[in-house]
Order: C-alpha cells, then structure tokens, then sequence
C-alpha cells in the first residue's frame, strides 16, 4: 500500500480554495452527520467524483462521506500497510494526526457541506490513495496508483479546469458567494459539453488534453475579459 | 589435452605457466586483437556517452538560465497556457500544491528553487520541441510509454524521479524504451498490472482485470 507524507498527500489545507469544486477526499469540519449523534465533527467525501455529480454537474442530494478523528500517527511503510480500515490524515490540524474512519461510511446531504466548512482538500496523488485504500478495505483487491491516475484523469483534469475557471472569471467578491460560483460553475460545465464530439467526450483520451487544457484557459480569459469590459 | 610452451599474452594474471589453449597462432593473436579493440571502444563509448551528457547538461542548464529571466507568472502562462500543462503536473514537478502555483500565477512569491524548477521544465519542454522534433512536448509527457499491455509509465514520471537524460534517450529513440528503463528504473517489469482502464457503458472510465 502507498504512504505519503503531509506535504504531498494535501493541496490545501486550513485555507481551502472555493473556486475548487467539492472532489473526493475533501474534508470538511463542524458538520452534525445524521445519526451520529448532535456533536459536530469531521468528514471526508469518499464518493468517487463520477458518483457524486448528476449529468449537469451539479452535486447529489446526498454524498458518500466517512467521520474523521483523532488518530495516533501511522508511522512508517507497515503502519500503513496495515490499518486498512482508515485512511490517515497526518498533520491535518495544528500539526495534529487524524485518520478517517471507513466502517462509518455514511450520506450525507450536500448542505452539510459547504465551501465555508471545508479545512482541507488532498492532492491528486492523495486522492489516488485514499482509493486505493477504499478498494482495499471493501475488495481486499490492491490496485496501483499509476492505474487509479489513469482511470481519474479524466475527472480529475475536468475538476482542475473548472477550479482554474472560476478563479480566472470571477472577482474576489464573487470568489467568496457560494451561489456565484455555482453559477459558473454551470456555464463552464455548458461549455465543456459543446461541439460533438464534446469537449467532455475528448478528455476520454489523453490525445485531447493539452488542446482541452489550452481552450479552456483561452476562453476562461476571454470570458473574464468580455466581463471586466461589461462592468 | 595439448600441453605447449606458449607467448605470453599480456592478458594473463601470471602463475600459469603450463596451460595454453589449442587454438592457432594467428586466432590467438586475431582473438587477442579483437580483445584490445573491445576494450578500446567501450572505454571510448563511455567517454563519448560522458561527454555527450555534459554537453545536453549545459544546453540544458544554458536554456534555464534564458528562461529564468521570465517573470513567475510569465513562466507559469507558457506551461499551461501555450504548453497545455495541467496544473497539478506543473506542481508535482516543482514540488509543491496546485494552490501554492494558484497564488503565484496571482502574484504571489516563490522560491528560488521554485522559479528554477519551473525554468528548468520550460527549458526542457523547449529541448524536447526544438531538438528532438516532438511536436507537442507537453501533451507528449503525459502519454504512457508504449510498452505494452499493463505497464503504465509516462515520461512525466521518469522526469519527476529525475531522469531528464533518459528521457532525451527515449525522445531521440536513441536506444529502446525497455533498455532505457532497464537502466533508470531496474525492477519495472515486474510491475505489470492484471488490470486495465476501459470506457465504461455509461462513457466514464472504469477498472477491470485483464483477459488474456
């Protein structure tokens, strides 16, 4: 089983960005999680970010997440080849360790988790091994991270131009109106499912990425343009 | 067995005295030649590949320096927007987040390490275009090798653990790609997958094992 440090396991953590979509492995804090009690707590999404969307983009009603908590740390290659039921969270807070815990997965409706309770989001590298992890636990089968990387490369590059997007068209203001980003969030999703092909349909193979990539960037800024223009 | 007083070779760790092969006087000395002239090129063909790799390092360190002269968010617009790099690649390669690439593209400070790592994969992006002739250098990084069913290896791998060389061996098809990672990445072929990624019936990808 893969280990990996803080440092490369987090994107963000404390400070979470808002422009970035809701993604697995996102942890959220103060959310009072059906029938766990009335003591809020933390969460991780464990849903893969193909379960979690409906065909516009948007976000289910309820989300596959798991209860975070205080955990000693796992320390070296055999601490985390073992404990398969968690997913460890080392220096997630103040230096603190916390793990998130898998037999407590649980849905969760999506208000509880909103862009203000989110304390920490985790690379693309982390994100491969809490799946890896997650299909460990439920299949006892271990896939390699390199096979997960290919199988969420689609996604995943969907999520970091839609993050990029946003970032590039709204004003600061905006980039902290939840229901503002929301809203770009569709004309991005609208844009990505023009042309047929669509450009959705060409993140399929790799072949497409770097023109998708570079269109998306030239129209994120045209768009900010034309809106700088109109205001 | 033939026993004869044979010539001393040169080559022999002395002591054996009544031992010499049967072979004829002139395959010995055409054995003994072919021998020497061995020796000769490999000792040669190391100081050429040694050479030839201070020459790529100072092309290499050459174009840096150049494109070091660039602005922090100027380097960044070439990655990813005339590059096409993704952005969570532009950070693995420097070693950082993708929000800490986030603030700089915003003004943001960086480091120097950081401002050099990014000149450095600029520059080499450059080299791969320029010079080894691959049209679209960044979209090239992210492809797997062809090595066959079940290994899933990108060349933007092998830069992140640091093998710019080997890699500029694989662009030019300077030797093959197995041979290459032989060297850089002993131990790669035992690392093929029983599973592959496959498009799904709902147009996502998916994980299956692998029929043979």
């Amino acid at each position: 089983m893969a280990q990996i440090e803080p440092d490369a396991l987090y994107d963000e953590r404390g400070d979470v960005s808002w422009a970035r979509p809701p993604l697995q492995g996102d942890v959220f804090d103060d959310v009072v999680l059906p029938g766990f009690g009335d003591e809020p707590m933390k969460v991780q999404i464990v849903s893969h970010p193909c379960a979690m969307r409906t065909g516009r983009g948007l976000l289910l009603p309820r989300i596959t997440v798991a209860p975070v908590g205080p955990h000693a740390r796992i320390a070296g290659q055999r601490g985390w080849d073992g404990n398969l039921r968690l997913m460890p969270l080392p220096g997630l807070e103040d230096g603190q360790n916390y793990a998130t815990k898998f037999v407590d997965v649980t849905a969760a409706p999506v208000d509880l988790l909103t862009r203000s309770k989110r304390v920490a989001s985790l690379s693309h590298r982390g994100i491969y091994v809490l799946q890896q992890r997650l299909v460990k636990h439920y299949t006892r089968i271990e896939l390699d991270l390199e096979l997960l990387r290919r199988q969420s490369a689609p996604v995943l590059l969907e999520a970091e131009q839609q993050w990029h997007w946003i970032d590039e068209v709204l004003s600061e203001e905006e980039l902290a109106d939840e229901a503002a980003i929301t809203a770009e969030a569709t004309v991005f999703d609208d844009w990505l499912g023009e042309g047929d092909p669509s450009r959705r349909q060409l993140l399929q193979d790799e072949v497409h990425h770097v023109d998708v990539r570079k269109q998306s960037q030239r129209a994120a800024r045209e768009r900010a343009n034309d809106r700088t223009q109109r205001s | 067995m033939t026993v004869m007083t044979g010539q001393p070779t040169g080559t022999s760790a002395g002591g054996v005295t009544d031992y010499v092969p049967s072979a004829p006087n002139a395959t010995r000395a055409l054995s003994i030649r072919a021998d020497y002239l061995r020796t000769n090129v490999d000792s040669l063909g190391g100081e050429v590949q040694e050479l030839h790799d201070d020459a790529r390092t100072l092309d290499l360190d050459s174009r840096t320096l150049d494109k070091s002269k660039k602005s922090v968010p100027a380097l960044l617009d070439e990655l990813a927007s005339e590059r096409g790099m993704g952005w969570s690649d532009i950070a693995e390669v420097i070693g950082v987040s993708i929000s800490a690439v986030r603030k700089w593209r915003k003004g943001g400070d960086a480091s120097p390490e950081s401002r050099k790592g990014l000149a450095r994969i600029a520059a080499y992006l450059d080299l791969l275009e320029e010079k080894l002739l691959v049209e679209d250098p960044a979209g090239w990084m992210e492809m797997d090798l062809p090595l066959g069913t079940g290994y899933y290896i990108r060349p933007l791998d092998l830069y992140l653990e640091g093998h710019e060389f080997g890699l500029i061996d694989i662009a030019e098809r300077r030797r093959e790609i197995p041979a290459v990672l032989d060297e850089i990445r002993p131990g790669w072929r035992d690392k093929r997958s029983d599973f592959e990624v496959f498009t799904d019936d709902d147009g996502q990808r998916s994980i299956r094992k692998r029929s043979e």
